[in-house]
């Protein structure tokens, strides 16, 4: 059951979330950023922001433990951990970006034990996303790599006289309970740009992986500017006392030479090759036949923001035959 | 990991640590002392020994830790990083002179004795040692334990590899390109808008300094070893910047390093 909203109201209708709590949403300078919102009139929806939405479950960075004095105090829901963190309204996210946090949810909550921070971030911001009428990028293969109509509390799709408004949650649905119901089942953009989806295994020693990862020159944008790459670091920061300091996790990249670095200084996988192969597998084949579901959401960014432009489903539709 | 545990065992004998300088313009140590709000912290950890910049009176016995910055220009500089060597336990390579060269080198790719008569008034007059040799990074003379490069290097990896040594761990140093960390920090990229940005080739640990100031990465931190330097330099050729340009750029703080890795600059 969704809801309908007219256009003329759609400004009063953001004005309304910017009262609720902090409002964030895709403002363009040099480029699309997700922004805290000063004014509503800012707010530019066209194109996909340069970062995804995983930023503000999983911050670039973050402490898991304090240690004071000597002493430990671990990361509970404790409101001291999370205090300078204001209630989110995330508006203008894609369904590529909301698709991501599905993902990230079966990772972090699907489990027996699940992150506590992510949890808490999950819990308490907002996500309004809004649905592509034409895909912004021409590199989006969002079409091929079936969306789910999932983990959002609100999402806006735009019509020819008005807004239809799905409503997933309760959250949700309070924020909008003024405005008159309807049912309606919106559609999803078509992208022109597919992927083929195939069993890859096949193709593991295959040469075109290499011909590939021999234009990478391990930045590891792809990964950091993935919606769904969730890997992380940990490391003790302690104060040149060693009395204080904390314990940090921070966003790593399988893209990093150091990532697969055991204890005695071996590196499993060495090469730009097995890096460049892991990662397009994993996306579309280790997690496919683990959770019967593609990692990839089809957003495109790391073709699109690839210094090389490297293109994986390029290589997969045409060489993988 | 043996040196911490060392350290930690027997609290009141704390870390011997040296700070010392050959030929460079002394900025690396000037980083140290600059660290304000956590160098009395640190201070009260360490035995500060020898830092003939801000001490007197200065230990030549063993230290635990040396901190080297500057690279070897001349006869003097080798024998006193050579002696130094024999002092310490852990090396460390401070600054992108010591490792890599840096400014100094740039002698290397031009000719000997232009540069020479540019910088010494009579140079057949020079005595004491300090008769100019090929300039190159301490590395090539001495073993280093470790290197954090940088021109100048962050007071941060100063205080991360301090930590490490103080509690005992194996120090690691930050192994990414500037691009890591400028994407973080979502600047538009400078090498996809056309410009002749070295990131993609650059350890970094400067937080894209840089970049995020709209001014292309010039390469001051050396590359990082697993460098894609071919591939970079087809996307910098694409972006139209003169092969002129990038072997300048190369050349200017660790040509000796690119050179190794498979430019060539000569």
């Amino acid at each position: 059951m969704g809801r309908v909203l007219k256009k003329e109201d759609y400004k009063n209708f953001l004005i309304k979330f910017k009262n609720a709590g902090e409002l964030i949403a895709p403002v363009k300078t040099d480029m699309l950023r997700f922004q805290k919102i000063e004014d509503v009139e800012d707010i530019k929806l066209e194109g996909n922001p340069f970062f995804p939405l995983k930023k503000f479950f999983l911050p670039n960075e973050e402490i898991l433990l304090k240690i004071r004095n000597g002493l430990t105090k671990e990361l509970k829901r404790k409101k001291s951990f999370f205090s300078n963190e204001k209630k989110k309204i995330i508006f203008g996210a894609k369904l590529c970006d909301i698709n991501g946090l599905s993902i990230l949810d079966k990772l972090f909550l699907d489990h027996e034990y699940p992150d506590e921070a992510y949890k808490y971030r999950r819990e308490n911001i907002i996500v309004v996303g809004v649905n592509c009428l034409t895909p912004p990028s021409q590199h989006c293969f969002c079409s091929s790599m079936d969306l789910k109509k999932e983990s959002y509390d609100l999402l806006l799709h735009e019509r020819e006289n008005d807004y239809y408004i799905d409503v997933l949650s309760e959250t949700g649905k309070k924020l909008v309970k003024y405005l008159p119901e309807e049912n309606f089942d919106y559609p999803l953009p078509e992208t022109r740009k597919k992927l083929d989806k195939k069993n890859l295994w096949p193709f593991f020693a295959d040469n075109y992986w290499e011909n590939d990862s021999e234009q990478c020159v391990s930045c590891q944008r792809c990964t950091i500017l993935c919606p769904t790459c969730f890997c992380f670091d940990m490391f003790d920061n302690i104060n040149p006392s060693t009395r204080n300091g904390n314990r940090k996790r921070k966003i790593d990249s399988c893209h990093s030479k150091d990532f697969t670095k055991v204890a005695g200084g071996h590196v499993f996988r060495d090469t730009r090759l097995k890096q460049y192969r892991h990662r397009v597998l994993h996306k579309v084949q280790f997690f496919e036949d683990k959770f019967k579901r593609s990692m990839c959401t089809g957003c495109g960014r790391c073709i699109e923001h690839c210094h090389s432009k490297i293109d994986f489903v390029k290589t997969i539709n045409e060489d993988f035959k | 990991m043996s040196s911490l545990q060392l350290f930690k065992k027997k609290e009141e004998k704390k870390p011997k640590v040296a700070i010392h300088s050959i030929t460079g313009c002394a900025g690396c140590q000037l980083v140290v002392y600059f660290i304000r709000d956590k160098l009395l912290e640190l201070l009260g950890e360490i035995d500060l020994v020898a830092a003939p910049m801000i001490k007197g009176k200065n230990y030549s016995g063993q230290y635990d830790i040396c901190f080297v910055e500057g690279m070897v220009a001349n006869k003097r500089d080798f024998e006193h990083l050579k002696k130094w060597r024999e002092q310490s336990k852990y090396l460390v390579a401070w600054g992108t002179c010591a490792t890599h060269g840096n400014v100094p080198s740039i002698k290397i790719y031009k000719d000997k004795n232009e540069v020479e008569n540019v910088v010494y008034k009579d140079k057949n007059n020079l005595g004491g040692g300090s008769e100019p040799v090929k300039p190159t990074p301490i590395e090539k003379h001495v073993k280093v334990d470790y290197s954090i490069s940088g021109c100048p290097p962050e007071e941060i990896e100063f205080l991360r590899m301090m930590q490490h040594f103080l509690v005992g761990m194996k120090p690691t140093v930050y192994n990414e390109p500037v691009c890591v960390e400028c994407t973080l920090r979502e600047v538009n990229c400078l090498l996809d808008n056309g410009k002749e940005c070295l990131g993609p080739m650059i350890r970094g640990g400067c937080n894209a300094l840089c970049p995020a100031a709209n001014h292309s990465c010039t390469g001051c931190h050396g590359p990082i070893e697993h460098a894609n330097i071919s591939q970079t330099l087809k996307l910098l050729a694409n972006n139209g910047v003169s092969k002129e340009l990038v072997k300048q750029r190369l050349q200017k703080y660790a040509g000796l390093k690119f050179e190794e890795l498979g430019a060539i600059l000569k």
